[in-house]
């Protein structure tokens, strides 16, 4: 790319973001251009080894002297991409190698790259941008460069509303993802959990997946539980004690008008609804034959397809990504097992063996030969992971009670409840990755929640 | 105050000693179970005995868990408990239009520990006349 074009593209970009919409002027997936040769492209999706570029990021000033009241909150928004590329495990952070006088001497040579400075510190890639105000507010200008081949990747604008700032960190972030990996990010996503009220109430609340920006979803006033996504993020289906009288039902909330619908009411627990992703298919289980039993609906319908014929308990179905099998818990073993079937309710096969084990929930493709459970281990519950033929069971947890484990929508990381340090059943939210590393608390200091469940990938 | 007054005043009286009485009934279970122990079978016999007595009377058997274990699990193992009673009374001759179940999973302990002392008193049905 020329000086020129780069020049042209930057007045462009300027226009654009009077939009106030973020556009990408140029956005090039690197698998295309030729930096990795396509037998490495298919290791990557075929198997959980991940690659991870290296990426630098460089310093984001403020270039408009107007904004030096704002510099405290732009030089966050940086602390924030850096923290959300780190975390989507597709990156090998180079910051962490180098300090901020590395950054400054790199950056002397105004107005042009120092492109073979920035390769001698390891990176493949470099993200920097700046800050410049437009019509009053703030703007980021993030350009991605391929060191390799010393060209500019994307480039776009982001203008920033001082009430979202830490959502335009989390949009950088899924961009660099997008154009340099071309697979899409998770530091948009968010997590819905359930947090406990005083008297016996619960209710569905929401986070950034960093556990920032909470937000209180129902208001229902009673017993709620066991929060899930719609595949499209505008819904979130939760099982609620809505009557003193009347059994828990299943019930779905639009996150845009909080207007609740029923989904689905009969005698007897109605619980853990499960859409799939591909279909659309709400997968729960009802109490109503006289123990629980598996059922799905048809987007639309409202009269349930049963699934699963037993005398004993059938419930928390999740779909295969490609919805043509579930699995789910059984007790009709005795023990709670996970089992597998069909999508017509055919062909079950039993995965689990030792011990007790509850709440599957399949991984999202590309890996979608894996299943989470919750699994019995020394007379306390743990997260772990097991192959879809039953083999390579894994745990992931060891320390405190933990339970309730979700994916996230690119299936490398995992959240769940654990008490390991409020003390017991004192539960708060975790996140992890796929194989068990990296395990924190959403929120630095203790903070009530459980049930979590990850969104799928959000259009904010 | 005639007899048939009388008679009625004492059956309201033994009504509402009934209705404490099954109110009272709360039955508890060994961990992840739902069978009925033969410890409770006597007081299960005392609430068929009290609904063959008085047979307007109208029961809410609700199920509960202790802390250990999913949520969902626990939902599913508290109507699992709920429904042993409510067979337990069908089985005795009562009949199953009379009996509502309810699982509050792990909702609503008893006891507010976090060990086995607190687990035992938490693993129970109550049973509470709803007319």
């Amino acid at each position: 790319m020329t000086t020129t074009t780069r020049l042209f593209n930057r007045v462009i970009a300027i226009l654009l973001a009077c939009a106030a919409l973020p556009l990408t002027i140029s956005a090039q997936a690197p698998p295309s251009s030729g930096v990795l040769p396509e037998g490495e492209i298919h290791t990557r999706i075929t198997t959980s080894r991940i690659h991870r570029y290296k990426v630098a990021v460089a310093s984001m000033p403020a270039v408009s002297p107007s904004l030096t009241d704002s510099a405290e909150v732009l030089r966050r928004i940086r602390d924030i991409v850096i923290a959300d590329l780190d975390f989507s495990l597709r990156f090998e952070l180079m910051n962490r190698r180098f300090d901020e006088l590395t950054v400054a001497a790199l950056e002397s040579a105004k107005g042009s790259v120092d492109f073979r400075g920035w390769k001698a510190t390891g990176a493949e890639y470099l993200v920097a941008g700046s800050f410049f105000e437009l019509g009053g507010k703030p703007v980021a200008e993030i350009r991605v460069y391929d060191l390799g081949l010393e060209d500019l990747v994307s480039l776009k604008n982001y203008t920033v509303s001082f009430d979202q700032w830490r959502l335009v960190g989390h949009r950088i972030s899924d961009d660099v993802v997008l154009n340099v990996t071309g697979e899409r990010g998770v530091a948009t996503t968010r997590i819905a959990f359930v947090r406990d009220h005083p008297e016996n109430v619960t209710e569905v609340y929401t986070s950034d997946y960093d556990g920032y920006g909470v937000a209180r979803i129902t208001n229902e006033n009673t017993i709620v539980k066991l929060p899930s996504w719609s595949p499209d993020g505008a819904r979130l289906a939760y099982t609620a004690f809505k009557n003193i009288v009347t059994d828990p039902d299943l019930y779905a909330v639009d996150l845009a008008t909080r207007k609740v619908s029923l989904l689905h009411a009969a005698l007897g627990v109605d619980m853990v609804a499960h859409w799939c992703d591909r279909n659309g298919f709400l997968a729960f289980s009802s109490g109503v034959s006289g123990n629980q039993e598996i059922y799905f609906l048809r987007p639309g319908e409202t009269r349930p397809n049963r699934l699963t014929f037993s005398y004993a308990d059938d419930f928390d179905p999740t779909w295969s990504p490609n919805g043509e099998e579930l699995a789910f818990t059984s007790t009709r073993a005795g023990n709670p097992h996970i089992f597998l079937m069909g999508a017509d309710g055919l062909n079950v096969r039993r995965l689990t063996f030792e011990s007790r084990n509850t709440t599957p929930r399949w991984r999202p493709l590309p890996y979608g030969d894996k299943i989470l459970v919750t699994s019995e281990i020394g007379g306390i519950f743990q997260i772990a992971i097991i192959d879809t033929n039953g083999d390579n069971f894994i745990q992931l947890t060891t320390r405190g009670e933990n339970r309730d484990a979700t994916w996230s929508p690119d299936g490398l990381h995992i959240v769940f409840a654990s008490d390991r340090r409020g003390g017991r059943g004192r539960f708060e939210v975790y996140t992890m990755d796929w194989d068990g590393n990296s395990q924190r608390p959403l929120n630095s200091s203790w903070a009530p929640g459980k049930e979590p469940s990850w969104s799928p990938y959000l259009d904010r | 105050m005639d007899s048939a007054a009388i008679k009625a005043r004492m059956r309201a009286e033994a009504l509402a000693r009934a209705k404490s009485e099954i109110n009272r009934s709360t039955i508890y279970f060994d961990y992840d179970k739902s069978e009925i122990r033969d410890e409770y079978r006597s007081s299960l016999y005392t609430v068929v005995e009290k609904m063959k007595e008085f047979s307007e009377i109208r029961l809410q058997i609700s199920g509960h868990c202790d802390e250990r274990g999913t949520a969902a699990y626990n939902l599913a193992l508290g109507e699992r408990r709920a429904n042993a009673a409510k067979k337990f009374l069908i089985d005795a001759g009562i009949s199953g239009s009379r009996i509502d179940t309810k699982s509050w999973g792990e909702e609503k302990p008893a006891a507010e520990g976090h060990n086995e002392a607190a687990w035992a008193k938490n693993r129970r049905d109550e049973f509470m006349v709803s007319n």
